[in-house]
């Protein structure tokens, strides 16, 4: 594609100029440390060929690149979703605060507890939109109904859903729009108080206004929690992440904060697939 | 402007339309034309038998009087029974093939010989038990008519579970372990709760298949004319009961056996419909 064409889809520097999450403070602790992972599916075909990187507490982390990549198996093996399949193999270290949790002995539901996941499609479980909030909660924790319902409010009340479904709490949650159900579904990962979490193209099968509310949502809870989001869309990578990871072919191309990797990324192929040129 | 060509080959589709879409209503009302005159026949025939005594008094002798009674008794008792012992083997087979077998050689066998037996001839499973628990026994029994029948509800039940665990999306599975849900919890709170309308229908089309079954309960349940709530010993059906009573040269029974045959058609008849409607209940 020539240069002087602006392209159709990706990240155009002509454009708008973007605003990027700005941190005048000194970057954040570490929170999860990869160490030379790698990750191999059943059929042996290697998906992750050795990645190193960190996410920061209290930080958004986007992950970018073409599909199949392997942004979202490296999300999975955050919480070991992959522990869900036979035969896939990992190597290599992921520490969370320090410790691997890739070990044998690790229990998978503690570390899930600290570890929540949305994922692409909403998956509202078929009950009530408190009984929705209320299961993980009270899987962890035992509370009076009153402190339940203060719980339930204060997740629904996070992810401003809270003006919306006040009034039918005991419905069904698959009733609720697209949208409505990708925030339940967030409420539902952050009512059980978790330290990171993980979010699988958390958009990215909602309408524009649906995916506003949920970016903003984002960067509110960025403040609190470390996140890490995978998204194909370039634009939400810059307005939702301080630091981005551009993936490509099962290796970690570049990581920087979010404004490098769009405005002077080091190596050709980021630059390349942040305007768009392929991907 | 159409060309001549197109416009032959237009008109050559729409004429092979027409032929197939009559072929396929010819076909449709047939099946149906023949479905109405089995039902028409069944009420002009049954409607005369079915009065008070049917529903109180038990099989009569020839020219006195009686009804059905014990037949339905034994048809309730004996189904219910049945689906009490393969509900729940039923299902807990289907959760383990789908859920835990992780598509082991094992499961793959057992899912295989679960079809077979989901086709197999009910009258070879009524002489299978009567070989073994019959003849042990020395005698008929409800139980064993019980036995037949659940060998034949138990795949029905395993297999819709199977079905319905399979339609329940991967996504919500993975969803509730990354709660940090236990494997059980997830299945009882969220998987069974998901499938548990489409499983339901699967029963009762179970129920609607067995409560109809002769051949498994003429070596096994037996006949008996008298009202015997014993399980131990013969218990008359409605099938069986049929079978016998339409043997039988007294026109009094015939007609008996007529309206035996309405009641069993009309309530199998009402038990496909409330599947039906459960069924319809979970797409929409």
């Amino acid at each position: 594609m020539p240069d002087t064409e602006t392209p159709t889809h990706g990240f155009s520097l002509q454009a708008q100029a973007p605003t990027f999450v700005q941190d005048a403070a000194a970057d954040r602790p570490v929170k999860v440390e990869v160490k030379n992972l790698r990750f191999r599916y059943q059929n042996g075909h290697e998906v992750l060929k050795g990645i190193d990187m960190v996410l920061r507490d209290k930080t958004v982390t986007a992950f970018i690149g073409p599909s199949g990549c392997g942004k979202s198996t490296l999300l999975r093996v955050f919480n070991r979703m992959y522990d869900l399949y036979p035969g896939q193999q990992v190597s290599g270290e992921v520490l969370l605060d320090g410790r691997n949790i890739l070990g044998k002995t690790e229990d998978l539901n503690r570390l899930r507890s600290k570890i929540g996941m949305v994922f692409q499609k909403p998956t509202p479980f078929p009950m009530s939109i408190y009984e929705n909030i209320a299961f993980g909660i009270r899987l962890y924790e035992k509370l009076s109904k009153s402190e339940m319902n203060d719980r339930v409010e204060q997740a629904l009340r996070e992810t401003a859903l809270w003006d919306e479904v006040k009034d039918k709490l005991q419905q069904s949650g698959l009733g609720l729009s697209g949208g409505q159900q990708q925030r339940l579904c967030i409420a539902r990962a952050v009512a059980v108080k978790p330290e990171v979490l993980l979010l699988d193209e958390p958009a990215s099968a909602l309408d524009p206004i649906s995916t506003a509310k949920v970016e903003d949502l984002i960067i509110k809870l960025g403040q609190d929690y470390c996140i890490a989001i995978v998204t194909h869309n370039m634009q939400q990578a810059a307005r939702t992440s301080l630091y981005t990871a551009f993936m490509y072919l099962g290796e970690l191309v570049e990581f920087d904060r979010t404004e490098a990797i769009f405005t002077a990324p080091k190596q050709q192929k980021t630059n390349d697939y942040v305007t768009g040129r392929f991907g | 402007m159409e060309t001549a060509v197109r416009s032959s080959i237009m008109n050559r589709r729409y004429r092979r339309n027409r032929i197939m879409m009559a072929l396929a209503i010819f076909s449709s009302a047939l099946g149906l034309f023949f479905l109405a005159v089995i039902l028409a026949t069944l009420v002009f025939r049954g409607i005369d038998a079915i009065n008070l005594d049917v529903f109180t008094m038990s099989i009569p002798a020839q020219g006195s009087r009686g009804g059905l009674v014990n037949a339905m008794y034994g048809t309730v008792v004996i189904t219910g029974l049945a689906m009490l012992i393969a509900t729940p083997l039923g299902i807990l087979a289907g959760t383990y093939l789908v859920e835990f077998a992780n598509g082991s050689t094992l499961a793959e066998a057992a899912k295989f010989i679960n079809d077979v037996l989901l086709s197999a001839p009910s009258i070879v499973i009524g002489v299978f038990i009567y070989g073994a628990v019959v003849v042990p026994m020395h005698g008929n029994s409800a139980i064993a008519g019980a036995l037949a029948l659940a060998l034949i509800a138990l795949p029905v039940v395993n297999r819709t579970t199977q079905d319905m665990l399979k339609l329940v999306p991967n996504a919500l599975r993975e969803a509730t372990a990354a709660l940090g849900a236990p494997r059980w919890m997830s299945m009882t709170m969220v998987i069974y709760r998901s499938a548990w309308t489409g499983i339901l229908t699967g029963i009762l089309l179970a129920v609607a298949r067995i409560s109809g079954e002769t051949a498994p309960l003429l070596f096994t349940a037996g006949y008996s004319k008298f009202w015997n709530t014993g399980l131990t010993g013969p218990m008359a059906s409605l099938p069986v009961a049929i079978n016998t009573l339409a043997a039988d040269p007294g026109p009094d029974l015939k007609r008996l056996a007529w309206g035996g045959a309405l009641i069993i058609t009309v309530a199998i008849l009402a038990l496909n419909i409330l599947a039906r409607s459960l069924a319809g209940r979970r797409s929409s």
